[in-house]
Order: C-alpha cells, then structure tokens, then sequence
C-alpha cells in the first residue's frame, strides 16, 4: 500500500532530483548490486557497526554488573552514562574526527549508542530479580552455576533483550551518520554522502533501502540468536 | 533431634515469639497449630537460619539439610513442572518425577511452564520440589493451601508417604489437615503471640 502511494506521489512530482519512484530506486538498487563496490561497502560498514554493537553490550553488560554490587563504582558510572544520554551525536562524531581516523569512527559512535541502553536495562533487570527465588536457592543450597542459568539469567532475559532490539536500530543510524560525516572510503556513509554532492537521488534512495534492509536483518538475526541460546539454556539435562 | 529452646523474637518492639521451646523427633511429622499471626512463620524462617532469634537457641540442625514450602509458591515461571523440581535435586531422573507428579494429580503437564498453571497446581509442583529434595528435614508452611477438598485427600496422603522418615514440621490452621498429618501436634503452644 506504501509503495503504490510512494510511487503515486513520485509520478505525480515527475522530477527525480526531488523524490524517485519505487521503480527507480529498486533499479539503481539492482544497478549497484552488481558491482564489488557495494558488497565491500555493506561489508566495511557491517563489520564496524556490528563490532561497535558488540562491544556496547558486553561493556554495558558489564559496567551493570559491577555497578550492582559496588556501589562506588555506579556512582562513578553514573554520570558518564548521563552524559553519554545526553550529549548530541554530532559532537560526539565531530570531537571523534578530530581525535581518530574516520575509518573507525562508526564503531566508536556505535558503540557510544549502545553503552547507556544496555547499562541501564542490565541494571534494571538485576535490581528486580525476584529476592524470594534467591532465598529459596539459598535454603535448598542451588549450586550458584545453576542459580544463574536457570533463575538469574531468565529474570534479566527480557530486560536485555529489550535493550539489544532498542540499541541495534540505534547503532545502525548513530553508525552511518558517523560514516555520511566522516566519509571513510568505501563506506555506506560515503555513498549517502556522494549522493548527496552529485544530487543521486535515485542513489541515496538505494543505499537508504540497503540501510533498512541490513538493520532489521540485522535485528532479527540478533534476536533470534539470543531466543536459541537462551530456550537452550532453559532446557535442563 | 532438634531442640528449641527459650527462642524470642521481636520486631520494631513488637513481641512475635516469647520463649518458644519445643523438641521435632527425629523421623516424625509434627504439626504446628496457632492462629494467624502468631509468629509461626518466624519460627520457620529462624529454623531455615534466614532470621536470627534474639534469644535462644537451636540444637541438632548442624550438617542437616532443610527442604522447604514457603507461603509463596516460589517457583520459577519460565521453567516447566519437571525442571523446577529438578532443579533442587539434580539426581532425580525425569521419569521418577514425571510419576510423581501423577500421583499428585498432574499428569501431562511436567513439561509445561508453571506460569500456565492454576495456583493449586503451583501449590503442588512447590510442595512436591520440597518432597523430593535431597533432605533430612521438611519444613512446610500451610503446604495444602488453594487446594479444593477432592484433591486435597489425594495430595495429603502422597505428601504422608513422602515424609515418612523425615523430621517434618508442618504449619496450619486446618483441623482436617491436622487430623491426617500429625502424629505431633503442637496446638496453640505457649510463646507465640497473636
């Protein structure tokens, strides 16, 4: 129903400098898929946004854990993660260029994105494990590998899961405007931005579907794999 | 045998128990009859040694393991029937509680997560978890509540079978219970304040 009013408005506007039809930029789309540009593209940003995702979720995960059972170190987190909410990804991506590279900038951005959602979504899932079911562990001496696969981890599950499906669209648009800012070569970013000197409309359109293409490919994936693991986790031998 | 002796206890100055002593024989099942209130669950958390008594003291819990139904059901929701027993006792096969949870009236359903269940059915797969565990003592705080009464035969008469042998302490305020379970009773005894 989208496409056939996206492709109605775009006939009628008739300029594709302004806005294309499906049509046209499925075309380019296939166009560029062609060449070896494109998968070196999707790969050089899949790589670094998904390494930047990566390790937002194991130091988030982390900084949480800590943060529970120390309460020095939450106060000393505390404020970083607020900044880290705060501060505009631009800056961020601007004080970023004038420190390192462009080339891996989106796993910094990406990383930054995904640090804070994760932190707080760990914690927030640790402080409200249930205290009766630790107590009950503790009476029938649960051995404690035990206690946390089968009690603890199924009690933050969902607080995690709900953090990697929020962070993951948010890495995949903090990473390329990081790339559209930075423009390292044989970037998705640099794409979006050549499409937009030359205005390639019909190009940015093509490299827009890709984006949305991989994240919630991406996403799915992600979660999928975290569903598996954590339904074979709950299965007891 | 396990002795308490002058066991006090008070919160924010409020008097619960006040020199409870009594003696749980070794191998039977006594039954602890006192209104609601009265501190029995107190006397039960101070046995599992989540609560220290302000006086008194305990005898011949050392080196012994405590198996427990709590007031709450405490069972974990994602996991099924099978699991959340098992995860208590680790050397109880599948089949041995898949039968046991027959008898106790819940067959066909070891497998599904105990969030579907009915809360008379947690009651159940609770007090089986603590029937089952690997332990020398049953503490058990009104294990038949939510039961409807054609079940409650059924489930007694199995929870009976499966004390046997076992320093079992067991808290209501139901005479029917009490009638069938007890062979110690300790009705309304002296220290408990309601």
């Amino acid at each position: 129903m989208w496409l056939l009013i996206w492709q109605a408005v775009g006939t009628m506007i008739g300029k594709d400098i302004l806005l294309v039809t499906p049509a046209v930029a499925f075309l380019r789309l296939i166009q560029l898929s062609v060449t070896a540009e494109f998968w070196a593209s999707i790969f050089f940003s899949l790589t670094r946004i998904g390494l930047g995702f990566s390790a937002g979720v194991v130091v988030g995960v982390l900084f949480a854990y800590f943060s529970f059972y120390h309460q020095r170190v939450r106060e000393f987190l505390e404020p970083m993660m607020q900044t880290i909410r705060s501060v505009p990804v631009a800056s961020f991506i601007i004080l970023a260029l004038i420190w390192f590279s462009s080339k891996n900038l989106s796993v910094l951005i990406s990383f930054l994105m995904v640090l804070p959602i994760m932190y707080q979504n760990t914690l927030a899932g640790m402080e409200s494990a249930d205290p009766l079911l630790k107590e009950m562990a503790s009476v029938f001496e649960v051995p404690a590998s035990r206690y946390l696969r089968y009690i603890y981890v199924a009690q933050l599950m969902p607080f995690v899961r709900a953090g990697v499906s929020v962070s993951l669209g948010l890495s995949w648009k903090a990473g390329v405007a990081a790339e559209v800012i930075g423009v390292p070569s044989r970037s998705i970013g640099e794409h979006l931005q050549h499409a937009k000197i030359y205005l390639d409309t019909p190009s940015l359109f093509a490299w827009t579907i890709v984006i949305v293409g991989l994240s919630v490919l991406f996403e799915k994936s992600v979660l999928a794999l975290m569903d598996f693991l954590a339904e074979k986790a709950r299965v007891m031998r | 045998m396990i002795r308490l002796k002058n066991i006090c206890k008070s919160y924010d100055g409020k008097v619960v128990l006040r020199d409870v002593t009594m003696t749980l024989q070794e191998g039977k099942t006594h039954v602890l009859v006192a209104p609601s209130g009265a501190g029995k669950t107190t006397l039960l958390r101070i046995l599992l040694g989540l609560v220290e008594p302000d006086e008194g003291t305990i005898e011949g819990l050392t080196g012994k393991r405590i198996g427990v139904v709590f007031q709450e059901d405490r069972l974990v929701e994602d996991l099924s029937a099978l699991s959340n027993i098992r995860l208590v006792n680790r050397n109880l096969t599948r089949e041995r509680v898949t039968e046991e949870l027959a008898l106790m009236g819940l067959e066909g359903v070891e497998n599904q997560p105990v969030r579907e269940f009915s809360g008379g059915m947690k009651r159940r797969v609770a007090l089986l978890r603590a029937l089952l565990s690997d332990t020398d003592i049953l503490l058990l705080d009104e294990p038949f509540k939510g039961l409807d009464e054609k079940t409650k035969d059924g489930v007694m008469e199995r929870t009976k079978a499966l004390c046997r042998g076992k320093s079992v302490l067991l808290i209501t305020h139901d005479q029917q219970e009490t009638a069938a379970m007890a062979e110690e009773v300790f009705l309304h005894p002296k220290g408990f304040e309601s």
